[in-house]
């Protein structure tokens, strides 16, 4: 396979990686585009709420993991993201309610 | 829209992989060895003893699941031949060769495509630095996306001649 493991980027999509992670799921699928679509039980919400996970991982295990719930009146979502960019450390968080870029903070 | 086998309730969230199990986890951990990893690396990433870890290891590295390095200690690494030739001989058993040609003939449009908006050859060469700190996450996510296309273009050509 490519070396795409040498921390190099950017690399292509970890498939196996992410349906390891559908296995630990009940409700989840990978999408055309390649990614999870994790569904999370509205049991554990007040009110009328659906959230949802939507996973990338790459092949030299950097990530891109967005949460994200539809409400009544809003969308409120947050992401956590592993990639360089010259916004943040590699590492790095962007916060709810909209996963604003210019308020992302290191992790 | 989903499975629904176990769709009885959600789980208790103190303990959401309860059912998973030692085996699965050393799999899952062995996924991130990219690099030759002791059996007690492995063994803290899965939760589990060293002794377990290379038990499950040494029947992993029988069915060519991780590469066995020999020295002391032994290290171990995700084997990608075996997985890619795993997916080829998915591919190719269940598609046609016509699906297969359709599917290289997109992902090649798809890589021009790439190529005429950057300007270069591959998504290496592109500095992602150079660009907004506004667009460069969405930059990244074309870029990781055009990588795909090339291995995934790849890996459909060597189901195709398989599939001959």
């Amino acid at each position: 396979m490519v070396p795409a493991d040498d921390g190099a980027s950017p690399a292509p999509i970890d498939r196996l990686v992410m349906e390891w992670m559908r296995s630990r799921f009940a409700g989840s699928r990978m999408r055309g585009r390649l990614y999870l679509h994790v569904e999370l039980s509205g049991d554990y919400y007040l009110g009328e709420v659906s959230a949802r996970f939507e996973i990338c991982w790459y092949r030299n295990d950097d990530f891109a993991v967005h949460y994200q719930e539809e409400r009544q009146d809003r969308t409120w979502k947050c992401q956590w993201d592993r990639h360089p960019n010259a916004h943040n450390s590699r590492d790095h968080f962007h916060p709810a309610p909209t996963a604003s870029r210019t308020d992302a903070a290191d992790a | 829209m989903t499975d629904d086998t176990r769709r009885d309730g959600p789980p208790p969230v103190d303990s959401p992989f309860e059912g998973e199990n030692t085996k699965e986890r050393v799999y899952g951990a062995i996924l991130h060895a990219r690099e030759p990893m002791m059996a007690a690396e492995i063994a803290d990433r899965a939760d589990c003893s060293a002794e377990s870890a290379r038990t499950h290891l040494s029947f992993y590295a029988d069915l060519g699941i991780v590469i066995r390095h020999e020295g002391s200690p032994a290290k171990y690494e995700r084997n990608d031949d075996y997985f890619e030739w795993r997916r080829v001989n998915n591919l190719a058993r269940e598609h046609t060769v016509d699906e297969l040609q359709a599917r290289v003939s997109e992902l090649t449009d798809q890589i021009e495509a790439y190529r005429d908006e950057y300007g270069v050859d591959s998504p290496a060469e592109v500095d992602v630095l150079k660009f907004d700190a506004e667009r460069i996450d969405d930059i990244y996510v074309d870029l990781s996306e055009w990588a795909t296309a090339l291995e995934e273009r790849r890996l459909h050509e060597r189901a195709r001649k398989k599939a001959n």
